[in-house]
């Protein structure tokens, strides 16, 4: 077997550009060879795993056994006026007794109402009424799996009307005042900012830097009348240059290239995770660099 | 203006989503959003509506590809919409969409020439469901064959262990999806069909049976020894004498469905 670069990571202490990519089932084939990659980590959507006993597990235990793995939910609906379902979340749990992952993390949305799931990440009022609700929710979340989580900020193309919050205002005090951390995805910032006509600079710097335990980069599609959230591209430069500015301020959070349509091959979505990697270096120099404080999950 | 309430909100965006193209968002929705972009308001909710069903499209073509491959794009979108709209998704992995697309088909086949549609999503749908199921550890023949007295022995079979019959060859259809051998040439027949699924090394594996291996394979699946489903088919398919059911049983232990053995 190859050797690989970062087997230390099977401790899961972050010290360097902790670079990741998403577990894609398009890239199952060529994993399975266990080649020598760059990323350090891999991201695995909960939903795939979470009843499934056949190939999907058995190669996310393939990957776990060589990487760290992030549990990354799509459809816990955290923000949902009907309560979080027990069935989800005691598979939720078992999946995360199995894998043991560095992260569990959601969106912070609702994803539909029973009996309509609309397997979306949809949006919701910065509203006092949806902030104790959350609040509820992460409490419930993190009292059955035994650890924290982290929300991430979602891609939206209304607004709610009936917010008392700005969106950074809003994810501040979810995290604040229920104990979970963030995921930033940078690149729905971006499209928020352009979609809703804000300055994604502001809502950068206002969030606290301890807050944020994970990043998230994509690609976007630019719609003309507006910017849709696809996944499908590389990352944008206006979403590199928030990232720049962001990884100013925390060195050591682990970050994610998300690709999810037209996925290319995985050594060109090794490419673009190093990208960020480079970003990162010009911040902290090389990856194993002494100077960079390590930051044990 | 008085604000719904986020349950109200959500109710009200879920009805949206659903609804057909032409139909106009609930009026108090519409005052209840702002638009992002250049959007209008119903603009920017038909982004969600639209996108609930292009998602819900691509969960059910990854699943039916073959049934998709038969009735071409225009005809699988609008099955597919037309399903997704009468059939609300109520599981959280998109995977999991499309238990009743089968059963819809019986009901609602377009194509009064291609009958077998909904056999073959019926089949495309446990070959999904045996996809997921955990592999198992097949017993070895060795063990197998070192059992004596063979006759009494009972099978317990690994959870991918599925036998599957249609009216139609709806598997032969299935092996061509994908290929241009639609046009032209016979690509399913008239002609009832019987197979068997299992997993072996993380594989999916289809085997056609005679009906009397089905017979057999069926009550060796329900529990019976080897003497009692040999029995129950006896008289409907004297064909299998001695030696057919040799080569049987020699084929099934190949198979390493089996998981485990009793005797009694």
């Amino acid at each position: 077997m190859s050797p690989k670069p970062c087997d230390h990571h099977k401790e899961t202490q972050f010290s360097c550009a902790d670079i990741g990519v998403g577990l894609r089932p398009t890239h199952y084939p060529y994993l399975e060879t266990r080649p020598p990659t760059r990323v350090r980590w891999f991201e695995a959507i909960s939903e795939n795993y979470m009843d499934s006993e056949g190939r999907p597990l058995a190669m996310l235990e393939l990957i776990r056994s060589d990487y760290p793995v992030a549990l990354h939910g799509v459809s816990l609906s955290i923000a949902s006026a009907e309560g979080l379902r027990p069935h989800y979340l005691a598979q939720l749990k078992k999946l995360t007794d199995r894998i043991e992952p560095f992260l569990v993390s959601d969106h912070l949305c609702w994803t539909g109402l029973n009996p309509s799931n609309l397997h979306d990440l949809l949006p919701i009022p910065f509203s006092e009424e949806a902030l104790q609700l959350i609040l509820k929710h992460v409490d419930q979340v993190q009292t059955t799996l035994g650890r924290q989580i982290l929300l991430e900020n979602v891609s939206t193309y209304i607004q709610p009307r009936g917010s008392v919050y700005t969106e950074w205002e809003f994810l501040t005090a979810v995290a604040t005042q229920s104990g979970c951390r963030l995921l930033l995805d940078v690149n729905n910032l971006y499209v928020n900012a352009r979609n809703h006509h804000f300055d994604p600079m502001i809502f950068l710097d206002a969030i606290p830097a301890h807050l944020i335990g994970q990043v998230h980069l994509a690609g976007y599609t630019d719609m003309g009348t507006y910017l849709f959230d696809t996944h499908s591209r590389p990352v944008y430069p206006p979403v590199w240059e928030l990232f720049e500015h962001l990884i100013g301020r925390i060195p050591n959070v682990p970050i994610l290239i998300e690709w999810d349509e037209d996925i290319p091959d995985f050594p060109i979505l090794e490419q673009e995770a190093l990208k960020a990697a480079q970003i990162w270096e010009t911040h902290y120099g090389h990856a194993d660099s002494e100077a960079v404080p390590t930051m044990v999950l | 203006m008085v604000m719904p309430t986020l349950k109200q909100y959500q109710r009200w965006f879920c009805e949206a989503a659903r609804q057909e193209d032409q139909e106009l968002p609930n009026s108090q929705l519409i005052s209840a959003v702002s638009a992002g972009g250049k959007l209008s308001q119903t603009e920017a909710l038909d982004v969600y509506r639209t996108g609930h069903i292009v998602r819900l499209t691509e969960a059910l073509g990854e699943t039916f590809e073959a049934v998709w491959w038969v009735a071409g794009d225009n005809a699988f979108f609008q099955l597919a919409k037309d399903y997704i709209l009468s059939h609300p998704s109520s599981v959280y992995n998109l995977s999991a969409y499309g238990d009743r697309f089968p059963d819809f088909l019986a009901q609602n086949n377009p194509f009064p020439d291609l009958p077998f549609l909904s056999e073959l999503a019926r089949f495309e749908w446990l070959f999904k469901e045996t996809f997921h199921v955990r592999q198992h550890e097949a017993v070895s023949s060795q063990a197998i064959i070192a059992m004596e007295p063979m006759e009494i022995l009972r099978f317990s079979f690994g959870p991918s262990a599925h036998l599957f019959s249609s009216p139609y060859t709806v598997y032969e259809t299935w092996k061509l999806r994908g290929t241009d051998q639609k046009d032209g040439t016979e690509f399913w027949k008239d002609q009832a069909e019987y197979l068997f699924l299992y997993k072996k090394h993380h594989q999916i594996f289809v085997n056609t049976l005679q009906y009397s291996e089905y017979k057999i394979l069926s009550a060796l699946l329900s529990g019976a020894s080897i003497e009692e489903s040999v029995s129950s088919v006896a008289a409907q398919c004297p064909e299998m004498d001695q030696p057919r059911l040799q080569v049987f049983f020699q084929l099934l232990v190949y198979t390493g469905s089996i998981e485990k053995i009793f005797t009694g």
